[in-house]
C-alpha cells in the first residue's frame, strides 16, 4: 500500500510537471490513495455483499476488503447463509435455503479464511442457522481477531429441542466490549462465567434455557462483570431468583421472564430500571428488592404484583435498619403497570403495592396503566403523597369503578403541573385525553383533546 | 451588542491567511475545539497552518462551517439541498475536501462526503466503479483478473 501510494505520487508529480497539469490530475485514481480508515468508513456505508464486490476492483481494494473491520452480515437475508452449491472457493453470493449442513464454507467462513492474519475485528454480527460447532467455531475466530463487538442471532440447523450450549470462548476474552446473543442456549456454571468478561460493557442475552440452574444469584455480583455497564436479559426460561449487583451497571432492563419469582437488585450506580412481562400471578412467594440510590427511570410493566415489594436507601442499610418497610429517594420518572388476580387479593399483597408506591413518592413524573388504577380502586387505599410529582400519566378505562383510584391519585399529588389521561374501553376504542393544567403567574390553561379510533 | 465577535486565523498551504469565527470552527472542528480549549491557541498572534489544505478547499471548508453554524435552524429539506449544492463539484474537490474534513475532524462534513462518495459506488458494476474512479491499473495480474471475471461474471 505504502509503495503504491509513493508511486502514485510520482505519477501525480510527473502528470502535474507536464502540460495541462489539471486535465492530466482529473484522470487520476486518487480515491485509492485515501488512508484506509477512511475507505473502511465509506464501505462501511454499503451492504457486505457490496463490500465483497468491491475487493475485485483492485488490488488496493481487495487489501481493503480483507482487512474491513466491521463485518455485519445481516443484510444477507436471515438465516440463509448456508453453504454455497458451487466448489469456488471465493464465491460470495449463491445461497442455498434447504442444503442441510456440509463441508462446504459459507459464506462468513470464507471472509474469514481470506482476512488478513493480524488485522483485528472490531464488530461480527450475523444472524443465522447453523451448527453449534460452526458457531463456535465462527465466534472462536472473532475472538482470535480481538473483536470488540459480537452481535449473533442464531438456530440450530435442524428443527429439534436440542440448545446451544453458550460458546465459552467469548468469556476470557479482553477486547469484547459489547455481546448481545439470541438463540435458545444453556449458560455454564456461575463459576466459569463470573471471572470472565474483564471488558464487557454492553450484555444482552435473549432466550436463554435455565431450567437448570433456575437461581442466578452469584452470576451477575458486585465482583463480576466489572466493566458492565448495559444489562438486558429476555426470555430467560425457567429463571426463578435473580440478583444483580454489578458495581458499574447503569442500565438493566429484564423482559419475558415469566417464572421469575425473586428479584434482587442492589447496584450503586443504576439509573434506568426496565422490568416488563416477569413475575407469573400464580406463583407461590415472590419478591422484589430494589436498592438502587442513583435510579432516574423506572419502568415496571405487565408485572403481577410480588408478595413483597421494597425499595432501599443506601444510606438505611448502612444504618442497619433496614427491616423499614420502605424508604427511597428515587426523584426520576416511573412508569407502572402492575396487576392483581381478584382470587389473589390479599393484606400482604396490598401493602406490597402501597409500599411499592410509597418509594415512589419523590417521583417527578408519574405514569400509571390502567391494571394499576384498577388495582388502586378495587381495593381501599391511602397512599403517601407524592411530594414532588410534576407530571401525571393516568391510562384508564375511566369507569365508575375507576373513580375511587382516580381520586385517591389526585389527593396525593398536590404539586401536580402537568395531567395526561389516555383512556382506554374495552372495545379497542381509544380516547385520548389530555390535559394541561399550567399553573403559572397565576393563569391556568386548560386545554382538551380527544383523540377517537 | 456585547463584546465582538471573536475570531482565529488559518493559514491554508498557499501562506494564505483566512479570519473565521472561532464560534463556526469550535463547533464543527474537533481538532480547533481541542486547541482552543486546551489553551494551545493563542488569539494575539497565533494562526493555525494547515499546510496540507489548500486555499480553494479551506475556503470551501469554512464555508460550510459557516453555513451550518447560522443555519442549523433551517429545515432539513433545505439543508440537504444546500448540502447538495455544496458538494456540486468535480472529484479532485471532492477527495480534497474529504482530506482536509478528515484532517480538521469535520464530523458532518465528512458523513456527508462518505454518503456521496457510497452513492458512487452503490448498485454500479466493476467496470464502471473503475471507470468512475479512475482505476486503471488494478494491480491483478492478468491471469488473476481473468479469473474473478470468469467466477464473478455478474460483478463486471
Amino acid at each position: 500500500m505504502e509503495t503504491r501510494s509513493t508511486k502514485r505520487k510520482k505519477i501525480a508529480h510527473r502528470n502535474q510537471t507536464t502540460a495541462k497539469g489539471a486535465n492530466k490530475k482529473r484522470a487520476i485514481d486518487r480515491i485509492s490513495d485515501l488512508p484506509d480508515a477512511i475507505l473502511h468508513r465509506i464501505l462501511f456505508l454499503l451492504p457486505i455483499k457490496c463490500i465483497a464486490q468491491m475487493s475485485v476492483l483492485s488490488k488496493r481494494w481487495r487489501f481493503l476488503w480483507t482487512t474491513f473491520p466491521d463485518l455485519d452480515f445481516t443484510t444477507i437475508s436471515p438465516f440463509t447463509i448456508s453453504p454455497p452449491t458451487t466448489k469456488n472457493r471465493y464465491k460470495f453470493s449463491t445461497v442455498n435455503r434447504h442444503s442441510a449442513s456440509s463441508r462446504k464454507p459459507d459464506f462468513i467462513t470464507q471472509v474469514f479464511s481470506i482476512r488478513e492474519k493480524n488485522s483485528d475485528i472490531r464488530v461480527l454480527c450475523f444472524r443465522a442457522r447453523l451448527s453449534f460447532s460452526r458457531l463456535n467455531n465462527l465466534i472462536r475466530s472473532a475472538i482470535r481477531h480481538n473483536v470488540k463487538e459480537l452481535d449473533v442471532e442464531v438456530a440450530t440447523e435442524v428443527v429439534t429441542d436440542d440448545y446451544f450450549n453458550f460458546p465459552r470462548c467469548v468469556i476470557g476474552s479482553q477486547s469484547l466490549k459489547v455481546l448481545k446473543l439470541k438463540s435458545g442456549f444453556r449458560l455454564p456454571p456461575s463459576s466459569i462465567m463470573r471471572d470472565g468478561f474483564q471488558s464487557l460493557q454492553t450484555l444482552s442475552l435473549s432466550l436463554v434455557i435455565l431450567y437448570n440452574q433456575p437461581f442466578l444469584s452469584d452470576l451477575f455480583s458486585e465482583s463480576s462483570f466489572p466493566l458492565l455497564k448495559n444489562l438486558h436479559l429476555d426470555m430467560c426460561f425457567g429463571l426463578k431468583y435473580l440478583r444483580v449487583g454489578c458495581k458499574a451497571l447503569e442500565d438493566f432492563s429484564l423482559q419475558k421472564c415469566f417464572q421469575l419469582q425473586g428479584l434482587d437488585i442492589s447496584c450503586a450506580k443504576l439509573e434506568n430500571l426496565k422490568v416488563a412481562s416477569c413475575f407469573d400471578a400464580y406463583s407461590e412467594k415472590s419478591w422484589v428488592r430494589i436498592s438502587a440510590p442513583k435510579l432516574q427511570n423506572l419502568v415496571w410493566h405487565y408485572n403481577a404484583v410480588t408478595d413483597i415489594s421494597m425499595f432501599e436507601d443506601h444510606y438505611h442499610q448502612n444504618h442497619h435498619q433496614s427491616s423499614s418497610n420502605s424508604f427511597s429517594l428515587f426523584c426520576g420518572d416511573a412508569s407502572v403497570g402492575f396487576f392483581i388476580l381478584n382470587e389473589d387479593v390479599s393484606i400482604g399483597k396490598l401493602q406490597s403495592v402501597n409500599n411499592f408506591l410509597s418509594g415512589l413518592s419523590h417521583a417527578r413524573s408519574l405514569t400509571l396503566e390502567s391494571q394499576t388504577i384498577e388495582v388502586l380502586s378495587n381495593n381501599k387505599f391511602f397512599i403517601q403523597p407524592f411530594y414532588s410529582l410534576k407530571s401525571l400519566e393516568l391510562h384508564t378505562g375511566f369507569n365508575k369503578s375507576n373513580v375511587q383510584g382516580l381520586a385517591c391519585l389526585f389527593r396525593s399529588s398536590p404539586t401536580l403541573h402537568t395531567l395526561i389521561l389516555k383512556i382506554i374501553n374495552d372495545f379497542q376504542i381509544e380516547r385520548k385525553v389530555s390535559c394541561t393544567l399550567n399553573l403559572f403567574m397565576g393563569k391556568i390553561y386548560f386545554t382538551l383533546t380527544f383523540f377517537i379510533h | 451588542m456585547g463584546s465582538p465577535v471573536k475570531k482565529i486565523m488559518l493559514c491554508s498551504s498557499e501562506k494564505e491567511i483566512f479570519s473565521v469565527e472561532e464560534q463556526v470552527m469550535v463547533q464543527h472542528s474537533v481538532i480547533i475545539n481541542n486547541m482552543i480549549e486546551d489553551g494551545s491557541y493563542n488569539h494575539e498572534e497565533s494562526k493555525i497552518p494547515l499546510d496540507c489544505v489548500d486555499s480553494k478547499t479551506l475556503k470551501k471548508v469554512i464555508d460550510y462551517c459557516t453555513h451550518h453554524t447560522h443555519h442549523h435552524n433551517d429545515n432539513q429539506e433545505d439543508l440537504e439541498a444546500w448540502d447538495a449544492q455544496f458538494l456540486n463539484v468535480d472529484s479532485n474537490g471532492l477527495y480534497d475536501l474529504l482530506m482536509a474534513a478528515n484532517y480538521l475532524e469535520i464530523r458532518n462534513l465528512l458523513d456527508l462526503i462518505y454518503g456521496t462518495i457510497k452513492n458512487m459506488i452503490k448498485g454500479k458494476k466493476i467496470d464502471e466503479i473503475r471507470r468512475i474512479f479512475n482505476i486503471k491499473d488494478h494491480g491483478f495480474t492478468p491471469e488473476e483478473e481473468e479469473q474473478n471475471r470468469k467466477e464473478y461474471p455478474h460483478f463486471y
